[in-house]
């Protein structure tokens, strides 16, 4: 099996999770190959970054200028549903980018990848310690148009929707997440095609409409976000966490002006939280 | 303007374009380069020229509906309905046009809106893992009417780009 795993988004807290999440995805999986995709901020640089994978393949390190993302932010805008959603459309960007470099790769070397998994910098993962599938089935390639680790379940409004931590991906259905930028759903000059929803939804809906399939018995792994303010907790190990991990909201409570303070205090640029100082 | 990818197999026709003709200058025709075997391999390959394409213009909008068509053709260049199809243009996002959906015939263009093109043309090497075996084993050893039909090469990328649910045209 050959994979691939795109670490993408904002650096966020990556200089917290690399050593966990580097040695849980070497213990899963053999030959792996790296692509690291940020936006340019003060939390990492290309130095850092190929410090953070010595002895590891790092394939591709892409440090983004914010200003290629064409498409327009505005918060509110995003909340009313009248412009792109920028946590969905803003990774499908990078995705976009880290796609084509995964696919130079793969024709220089005349072989594709047949395991994809998208993860983000500032989520730590484990083995699901709940019996959604089978051990073995973690560690075998998905079909070639398969997902794993995100399904179809309804909303409260009966909307679908998908957690965004992590996605796994056979062979096709990677090139196809990558290829959601130029989601061809967008016709006719209607953007309710595309800003419908939330992050949640958009990546719900984008599998279904291009007939993915969905296999629950090869998801088994758990996420968590690993906040700023998380950094104090117990040490982590590959087997387990300090549950207070599981608390991803106190970050949100805190004041702008304490939340600059714990990001600068660990390294972390405030632009990674979209926190202006 | 649009663009036409036109694959050369091998490399021999260095810059010699003239191979696709009815088009009196309106696209940019671009020659893709390649020695891949398998037609799918070879729509990959212009698929990877395509996205450079687009991407090195800034024509990328992803808020922009209506583009300029882009043509795959590849050699034998069959591509006298091709005037015929431009005529459908402008597209929408998930649409695509081929002289003929009659899965027998050989077809050796396909056209559509750019981000129709892409996500099939960067998608279809997977069809590599059918091998010769068309339709699959399965239905080839029912009963059933589906045994008897018949593939070109070239129509199971058709069937492909159905299978992504982009719209696909064949012309009358």
């Amino acid at each position: 099996m050959r994979t691939a795993i795109f670490v993408r988004g904002h650096a966020r807290t990556w200089n917290l999770t690399k050593r966990h999440n580097l040695m849980f995805f070497d213990d899963l999986y053999d030959d792996i190959d790296w692509y690291f995709g940020v936006l340019d901020t003060n939390t990492v640089d290309r130095s850092s970054v190929y410090d953070d994978f010595k002895g590891h393949k790092l394939a591709s390190v892409l440090l983004l200028d914010p200003e290629g993302y064409r498409l327009r932010e505005d918060l509110d805008a995003v909340l009313r549903w009248s412009t792109y959603h920028t946590a969905y459309w803003r990774l499908a960007w990078i995705d976009y980018l880290l796609g084509k470099e995964k696919r130079a790769n793969e024709r220089d070397r005349g072989t594709a990848y047949d395991n994809v998994v998208f993860i983000r910098p500032d989520v730590i993962y484990y083995r699901a310690t709940h019996n959604r599938g089978s051990a073995d089935n973690l560690e075998k390639p998905l079909n070639h148009m398969s997902v794993a680790e995100i399904g179809t379940h309804a909303d409260v409004i009966g909307d679908v929707g998908v957690g965004d931590l992590i996605v796994r991906a056979g062979a096709t259905a990677a090139d196809l997440l990558t290829l959601r930028y130029a989601d061809p759903i967008y016709t006719d000059g209607f953007d309710q095609q595309l800003v419908h929803g939330n992050s949640h939804s958009l990546l719900a809906h984008y599998p279904m409409r291009r007939f993915i399939g969905w296999s629950k018995e090869s998801s088994g792994i758990e996420s968590y976000l690993v906040r700023p303010d998380h950094a104090d907790l117990t040490d982590w190990s590959v087997s387990s966490i300090d549950p207070s991990m599981r608390d991803s909201m106190t970050w949100h409570r805190l004041s702008h002006e304490n939340r600059i303070a714990v990001c600068e205090r660990l390294g972390i640029s405030p632009e990674d939280y979209q926190l202006k100082t | 303007m649009g663009a036409i990818l036109n694959i050369l197999s091998g490399h021999a026709s260095g810059d010699s374009y003239g191979v696709i003709p009815h088009l009196d200058g309106a696209f940019d025709v671009i020659g893709v380069k390649t020695n891949a075997a398998a037609i799918y391999d070879r729509v990959h390959e212009a698929g990877m020229v395509l996205q450079d394409l687009i991407d090195d213009r800034h024509e990328w909008y992803l808020d922009r509906s209506v583009m300029d068509p882009v043509v795959i053709a590849w050699q034998p260049y069959d591509t006298g309905l091709l005037p015929q199809a431009l005529r459908l243009s402008p597209l929408r996002g998930d649409e695509l046009v081929v002289p003929t959906l009659d899965s027998r015939q050989s077809i050796s263009w396909m056209m559509g809106h750019p981000r129709a093109v892409l996500l099939w043309s960067l998608t279809v090497r997977n069809l590599r893992r059918f091998g010769d075996v068309w339709p699959a084993d399965a239905v080839r050893n029912l009963n059933s009417p589906e045994k008897n039909i018949t593939f070109s090469d070239e129509s199971k990328m058709v069937w492909w780009a159905q299978r992504l649910n982009l719209r696909v045209y064949g012309l009358p």
